[in-house]
């Protein structure tokens, strides 16, 4: 009887030990890239990743903006740590941390860009009953912003903008993907010639276009591109490329049938700072969250919409709090609204917008002083000359700067911001600068104190990538490529005459009279001879400033050497000069060289 | 003539009788006695007698395999009784193969044994520990005084970027590690160190096999119950630094703003952090075991808990287990028996903020109190220019809580069944279940310029578990003198996961129990893969001509599915090996008659490599990581809306992923001397890699920042081994001295398919993963390239210290120029400037010899075991040296600063200096990266030998402890790393890979001396042995 059991025992052993061979196998906590998707919703999570990772720290997460085109435009004035000195100097080296980071992100976000429309085509295959019009809006997506990927790596690394009649269109562009690598050796890629790089892109946004036809996204998508993205990118392409006909007309198109408008005064003065989200003149914009759910913005342990630019570049305040004592309204007692001692904006800026008064104001007892509370900074000892504040106050109301100004930086004593999010305190002198030391306005965290809140690290506003002032400034550029002077001057009048609270269309006052007209750049305190009398140059200048195009401007009009003479300085580094043979390009970055066996280098490097 | 004359003379016929015994009094049946004139002779029967017709003057010698020969003249006596000693390395003593056992004298492989009495009272909770310096080509690395410490092992040098772990065979049945087997329930550990012997293995042998025999019952009568327990106290090596006044002195020199105008600063705290942050600990180990055997049953229960409390304060791990083992034999053809095992562990491991170790707390200031006045962390002082960025390290501790609980269960059931025709089938089903969870509670905190008003919680619960079942059919045979063995069986095994990770910021209330809150976040992960899968046929055959010459052949073939593609799952792995035991060639008898035994062999195998993570192969669709991580793995399209997740794919599929396969070849002799009294192994081994798999980062432009696991390369490993002992008694002192000694070369000769042809690794941390805070921010320490050894030391060499400024000034380095006292560099390139192009290899950590030594002696009760290790030829990084001779940032360091040339009135030393003069007074800190750089003034040699363990213990005699009723009673005391010899000028040379944990290899980052590696310790202990 016992024997049985156990032979029974030993035959359940035996059977236990058959288990069949599986055919296919993945990891189980992951799609396989053969079977997915299989809906079209799996295949819109693909497509996410090609906008989220608009906010790697490489590009409009956290250092694009500050470090990399703050740094080389002089928009910012700031400490030269790690890569920003470099950039500061327009002098980059092949180890350079900035260019490797945004080449790295571009790269990801043409890689994604793919993927997607390769997702797609599996999609496709495994289901051909799927909804294709869903799909094509979907390819079409992921075309408008690999266009917009490879027009930034062009413009960043490729040797030379290619100009009218293809000139400089040989010369070496960047490495082309078209298609999701499948081999290691399909990562080793020559980089294509300029020419090829921007045929590439013009056909993306012209597919985006034609797939994303006439679809208008409901307010629960309003962060998706849509024809007029695909269109205005793709103008923005000819213009940079000199094809001034193809530009007009598809730029036109635009401005006549998108339906989009700029936006009224009042709105663009309050439309980058948090308010004013997907406004009438937004065409394509990068939608982000001021909850980063309880990580540090883009270094959050878990999903997010966060950026954090401005923590590198507050503004500082006089109001804030030791504990509960509020501080004492002097320039010992200041608030970073986010880290202290990284950015402000560069003095220079102050002058081009035309502002004229110098930073030379005393300060004065404060007459409402009230010694019984002591000093706060809501009871300062010491105020602003009030002659001096007055004639800053009409400066605005007068419109004798550019109103852009405000619009853009804030002025010490004169300005007020939510320090703590609650209570209002008087912007301070930033400490970094001995002269204006203005804050930086734009994209900039205004009414709350960023680094403070340790729950909720991130930007509130969100990032145009294109809006319409950027395509009617496009359209003047290529009118007047065409010899169209008057359609030319008249669309950088439309732009300024919105800046300056005057009827969009109607001409004003304030008009230029010439393309050669005096601009705000021009005023005496500190002339500015390329700015000052070139209205098209000044107009992208003033309208775009601090939203990441100026560099490419700088680079197609080869005006290194101008704007190195204009801002004669930045802190911690020599004084600014600029290297033609060089300073336009920036590097292949060395991690590139290691990695891609065809990679070589542009000239200088 | 003489001789011929007196045997004539004296040719006197008579018989002996008489019994031989072993030293136990167990009569010894079939020992051959021969008389040494005629060669003539008998054999002792069953119960070991004999009976033999001699002449009166005849020698008699008495030899049995496994004992030691005896040689007896009659002298005219009729009863000759011998007791017959067993040699040391028996011979017939019996070594675990795979799936089944060999004697000694007829392996042809390499394979040494270690047996379980040499080791059960050393400090030890991982069998593994045991074979350091017992093993010639094991070289095992215990660099870590951590009381949950796994050492390092690597048998015959690093062969994989991948490096596996041997494989551990514990009573036939793998399992991942040694860590819950209880040292004191091991009976013997026979290493399989070439790839014949562990081809059997196939695909999971590539780094070794270890097969691990644990104790059963024996012996008819009272069960028999023993008990041991042992006590020790763990005394930690520690970098002392800088006290108040020397801190405040230094910063005189190098910051003298700081304490400018200061005249109370004996009012200033003065904290020793690292008394604060480290004590002694104490390890104490108790065990269990009550065993015996019937008939038809043998059995054995034990059962262990070691308590070790660590270095560092909080910290402390406790392991307890049980194991039972047991056979039936059910019937004349049919045994069955199973295996037991089921431990847990409780850890209270390092955490909180900046909680990686550091074996000297730089980063603090001993102006810094442990508490202000007010009861908070202790803060910097106000009044002074000197700031503090850091965190308060006891605050640190103190705000935060952690336990991982490991519960481990193994057991496995066997049925043999004997079948005619000289067949025995056998069947094994084996399970073995593993379950980790942690806690990990962060509190808020506020130490200043560091705070979190946040507090967090992350729990973690991982399970795995293994089936494994095999059969195997074995046939034995002999004709004549034709011996047969062959064999051949099907395995496999099935793996399984299922674990999740969670996290919680913001929690209710301290502890490791969740309460959400409105502002908590909650991060979730985890996976259950039942996918593991490896299915396995094997075969061997061995055979010999009259136990004299032998052949030996096997072969496997092993399907992996999770880890390689189809098409590539299958990878066969074949072996051969012979062997010639010269000594009982009647040429050789009569040669050399003092060798008694005598064996060449070779052996020629492959193995498989597949130690990579499972799906290595595919490319799949998961969540967006961006530069920084998951932040990019969502995105939000309109305010208010939820976010959407975005997906893509991670990497670039490689289905031709395939194994590496290691193959080698093993030449050696095994031999005994002077009646076995002498025994020594010599060997000589070719170890080949090829097909090396390796994370090649893709290019990035691909946009792909996962690396493309690929085969790229080859590496070669070339070495040989000693191994010698005597063993023999002298009056009543019984000795037993041996040592081993091997030598391997290392070197990548392969390394082909990356863009560039160099693989770079480890940092100088001062916090792991932080690479830019650290005393050489940025910069990696090795190079990996074809004709180097892993992991060389890569920078700049250093010729000298500039004694003259004139010579210094031509050295720019980053745009300075040196000074008197900095280090001369080599400007490999003659550009005049010393840069990245100048760096070069200045370092080798792979030790070129491994040793050690083994003393036994018994004398009356007493014994003493010493047991040295030691290695030499090797180099080593001494980066906690960078740090103890400069300051690191706002911290502090050691008294070895003031040595620095130039340091206030010092003039040069042998020192690089730290203060770097500027033009119109003043200094500024390092100039030419003396401190800084990687430099060869940091590579220092490693060659050390150790005491590793002496033990003295002393036997009570029988008599006295029968009227207690105790068998035996043995106490000792023992000391472990007893003292150190060497020129190494850092805390201790034996280091493993910098930055690794639980006893992986980092081929990497070998032979760094970071301030992130957990101390060494002494352990001093006392204890017993006792049997009832």
């Amino acid at each position: 009887m016992i024997k049985k059991i156990y032979i029974a025992a030993l035959a359940f052993i035996l059977i236990a030990g058959c288990k069949k061979a599986p055919v296919n196998v993945g990891p189980p906590n992951q799609y396989s890239s053969s079977t997915y998707p299989t809906t079209v919703t799996q295949l819109q999570t693909v497509l996410v990743s090609c906008y989220s990772n608009l906010r790697d720290v490489g590009l409009f997460g956290f250092d694009l903006l500050p470090r990399m085109l703050g740094q080389s435009t002089h928009t910012l004035n700031g400490n030269p740590f790690s890569f920003t000195g470099e950039m500061a100097s327009c002098n980059l080296t092949v180890g350079d941390g900035g260019a490797q980071e945004t080449w790295n992100a571009l790269y990801a976000g043409v890689k994604n860009c793919n993927v997607t429309i390769y997702a797609a085509g599996v999609l496709l295959k495994t289901d051909p009953s799927v909804n294709q019009s869903d799909v094509n809006l979907i390819i079409g997506q992921a075309y408008c912003l690999r266009g917009w990927y490879y027009m930034q790596l062009e413009c960043f690394y490729g040797e030379a903008y290619m100009q009218a009649g293809g000139v400089n269109g040989d010369k070496l562009g960047v490495p082309l993907y078209t298609e999701v690598p499948q081999s290691l050796a399909a990562t080793q890629v020559a980089r294509s010639p300029v020419k090829d790089v921007w045929a590439l892109i013009i056909n993306d946004e012209k597919q985006a276009a034609t797939l994303l036809k006439g679809k208008v996204w409901p307010s629960t998508d309003v962060a998706r591109a849509t024809e007029w993205s695909a269109k205005g990118l793709l103008g923005k392409a000819y213009v940079y490329t000199q094809d001034w006909a193809d530009a007009k007309t598809v730029l036109n198109d635009v401005i006549t049938n998108s339906t989009k408008t700029l936006m009224s005064y009042a709105t663009y003065h309050d439309a980058f700072n948090g308010s004013n989200k997907f406004n009438t003149e937004s065409l394509l914009e990068l939608y982000i969250d001021p909850n980063p759910q309880g990580g540090y913005g883009i270094y959050s342990g878990v999903a997010n919409s966060a950026t954090i630019d401005g923590l590198l570049w507050p503004p500082t305040s006089f109001g804030g709090y030791n504990g509960s004592i509020p501080f004492d309204g002097t320039n010992n007692q200041i608030t970073y609204m986010g880290y202290g001692g990284n950015f402000y904006i560069h003095d220079q800026n102050i002058l081009r917008f035309g502002y004229t008064l110098g930073y030379n104001y005393a300060l004065v007892p404060n007459p409402k002083y009230n010694p019984a509370i002591g000093p706060t900074y809501y009871n300062p000892k010491l105020i602003m000359d009030p002659n001096y504040h007055q004639a800053a106050l009409q400066a605005r109301t007068n419109n004798t700067t550019d109103p852009r100004l405000y619009v853009n930086a804030l002025q010490p004593r004169v300005d007020s911001v939510q320090f703590d999010g609650i209570h209002f305190g008087l912007v301070a002198e930033n400490p970094m600068s001995s002269t204006y030391a203005w804050s930086l306005k734009k994209y900039s965290p205004i009414d709350f104190n960023e680094a403070a809140n340790t729950t909720v690290v991130s930007d509130k506003w969100d990032y145009y990538l294109l809006r319409l002032a950027d395509v009617y400034l496009l359209y003047a550029e290529a009118c007047i490529g065409t010899g169209d002077n008057v359609n030319g001057l008249e669309y950088l009048n439309k732009v300024k005459r919105r800046a300056y609270n005057m009827p969009i269309n109607t001409p004003s006052a304030i008009d230029y009279k010439s393309l050669t007209d005096a601009t705000p750049a021009a005023n005496p305190v500190s002339p500015d001879p390329v700015l000052g009398h070139n209205p098209l140059y000044y107009e992208r200048w003033a309208e775009l400033f601090n939203e990441g195009t100026w560099w490419f401007d700088v680079c197609r009009w080869k005006l290194g050497d101008s704007e190195a003479a204009y801002y004669k300085s930045a802190i911690g580094v020599p004084p600014l000069t600029f290297t033609d043979s060089k300073s336009y390009v920036w590097p292949i970055p060395l991690n590139e060289i290691n990695t891609n066996s065809k990679a070589t280098q542009n000239p200088g490097y | 003539m003489f001789l011929l004359l007196s045997t004539w003379a004296m040719a006197q016929k008579t018989t002996v009788t008489g019994h031989v015994t072993d030293e136990k009094g167990q009569p010894l049946p079939g020992v051959s006695i021969v008389i040494k004139s005629s060669k003539s002779g008998t054999v002792t029967d069953v119960n070991g007698k004999y009976t033999l017709n001699v002449n009166s003057n005849d020698v008699l010698e008495f030899s049995m395999i496994g004992f030691i020969k005896q040689e007896s003249p009659v002298n005219n006596q009729s009863v000759i009784n011998v007791t017959l000693i067993e040699t040391p390395e028996a011979l017939n003593e019996v070594v675990v193969v795979g799936y089944g056992t060999q004697k000694r004298k007829d392996v042809t492989g390499s394979i040494s044994s270690v047996r379980g009495d040499a080791f059960k009272d050393q400090p030890i909770t991982n069998p593994i520990e045991a074979l350091q310096g017992r093993v010639a080509g094991v070289n095992v690395i215990e660099n870590s005084a951590a009381p949950d410490a796994v050492p390092q092992i690597i048998i015959r040098g690093i062969a994989s970027f991948y490096q596996p772990n041997p494989l551990y065979i514990v009573d036939g049945v793998r399992q991942a590690d040694l860590n819950n087997v209880n040292p004191q329930d091991v009976v013997s550990i026979d290493i399989a160190k070439d790839a014949a012997s562990a081809a059997i293995y196939g695909s999971a042998a590539a780094g070794g096999v270890i097969l691990v025999t644990t104790k059963r019952g024996s012996g008819e009568g009272p069960p028999q119950v023993t008990f041991s327990s042992r006590y020790g106290i763990t005394n930690p090596k520690l970098v002392q630094l800088l006290d108040r006044d020397d801190f405040i002195k230094l910063q005189n020199l190098v910051n003298p703003s700081f304490f400018a105008g200061a005249t109370k600063t004996d009012t200033l705290a003065n904290t020793n952090w690292v008394d604060e942050l480290y004590r002694n600990g104490t390890e104490q180990n108790y065990n269990l075991s009550i065993s015996g055997a019937g008939p038809n049953v043998n059995y054995l229960a034990s059962g262990f808990y070691n308590q070790q409390t660590g270095i560092f304060i909080k910290n402390y791990s406790n392991i307890g287990g049980a194991r039972v083992n047991t056979d039936y034999k059910l019937s004349k053809y049919l045994t069955i028996g199973e295996q037991i095992d089921g431990s847990q562990r409780i850890t209270s491991p390092l955490v909180g903020a900046e909680a990686d170790l550091h074996n000297a707390p730089f980063r603090t200031q001993p102006i810094i109190p442990l508490y202000n006045k007010d009861g908070n962390y202790g803060t910097e002082p106000a009044g002074y220019k000197i700031a503090f960025g850091g965190p308060n390290p006891l605050g640190a501790v103190n705000s935060a809580g952690a336990q991982d609980v490991k519960n481990n269960f193994q057991g496995n059931a066997y049925a043999d069944l004997k079948l005619p025709f000289h067949l025995d089938f056998r069947t094994t089903l084996g399970y073995s279940y593993f379950l980790e969870t942690t806690d990990f509670y962060q509190n808020s905190y506020d130490f200043g310029p560091v705070a979190s008003s946040t507090n967090g919680l992350a729990k973690s619960y991982a399970q795995s578990s293994q089936l494994l079942t095999n059969y195997v059919l074995t046939y034995n045979q002999s004709f004549g003198k034709h011996n047969i063995t062959a064999l051949a069986g099907y395995e496999q095994i099935v793996d399984k996961t299922n674990n999740i990770y969670s996290t919680m910021s913001s929690i209710g209330e301290p502890g490791y129990s969740y309460i959400q809150t409105s502002a908590s976040t909650i991060g979730l992960s985890g996976t259950y893969d039942p996918q593991g899968l490896i299915q396995s046929q094997f075969a061997r055959a061995n055979y010999n001509y009259n136990e004299r010459y032998f052949l030996s052949a096997s072969i496997r073939q092993d399907a992996n599915y999770d880890v390689f593609g189809p098409n590539k799952q299958k990878g066969i792995f074949p072996a051969a090996s012979v062997g010639w035991t010269i000594s009982d060639e009647p040429f050789f008898k009569s040669a050399l008659p003092g060798i008694n035994s005598f064996k060449f062999r070779g052996s020629y195998g492959q193995l498989g490599n597949s130690n990579i993570s499972p799906y290595s192969f595919t490319s799949t669709y998961s969540q967006f990581q961006s530069a920084t991580g998951a932040s990019g793995g969502a995105q939000g399209f309109a305010p208010g809306q939820p976010f959407q997740i975005a997906n893509t794919l991670t990497g670039i599929p490689n289905p031709n992923l395939h194994w590496e396969t290691v193959t080698e070849t093993d030449l050696g002799f095994d031999g005994e001397a002077l009646q076995g009294s002498l025994y020594f192994t010599a060997e000589w081994y070719n170890k080949k890699t090829s097909d090396l798999i390796y994370q090649l980062p893709l290019s990035a432009s691909s946009g792909f920042s996962q690396p493309y696991i690929t085969n790229i390369g080859d590496v070669d490993n070339k070495g040989f081994e000693l191994m010698a002992g005597y063993r023999n008694k002298i009056g009543k002192l019984r000795f037993d001295i041996s040592g081993n000694i091997s030598y391997n070369q290392n070197k990548v000769t392969k390394l082909s398919g990356a863009a560039t042809d160099a693989v770079y690794g480890g940092y100088n941390y001062y916090s792991l993963g932080n690479t830019s805070f650290s005393q050489m921010p940025n910069e990696q320490l090795t190079i990996t390239k074809v004709g180097l050894p892993f992991g060389s030391f890569y920078g700049y060499k250093v010729l000298g210290i500039f004694t003259d400024e004139a010579t210094a000034q031509k050295q720019v380095v980053n745009g300075h120029k040196a000074d008197a006292g900095d280090l001369e560099y080599q400007d490999i390139n003659n550009d005049g400037k010393i840069d990245q192009n100048d760096r070069q290899v200045i370092g080798n950590p792979n030790p070129k010899f491994i040793y050690g030594f083994n003393i036994h002696l018994n004398y009356g009760g007493f014994d003493l075991a010493a047991l040295f290790n030691g290695v030499a030829g090797v180099q080593l990084f001494n980066g906690v040296q960078a740090y103890e001779q400069s300051l690191f940032q706002d911290g502090n360091t050691t008294s070895q600063v003031f040595n620095d040339s130039f340091l206030g009135t010092n003039g040069l030393t042998s020192q690089p200096r730290l203060l770097s003069p500027v033009a119109g007074g003043g200094n500024a800190l390092d100039q030419n990266q003396n401190y800084s750089s990687v430099n060869s003034y940091f590579v220092q040699s490693g060659a050390y030998l150790k005491l590793k363990n002496l033990q003295l213990g002393y036997t009570f005699k029988s008599a006295v402890l029968q009227t207690i009723s105790i068998k035996s009673l043995r106490i000792f005391v023992m000391a472990n790393n007893v003292f150190t010899i060497t020129k190494y000028k850092g805390l201790d040379p034996e280091l493993g890979s910098a930055f690794t944990t639980g006893g992986a290899v980092s081929p990497t980052t070998q032979g760094i001396d970071a301030v992130t590696n957990y101390p060494q310790a002494r352990i001093f202990s006392a204890g017993l042995d006792v049997s009832l």
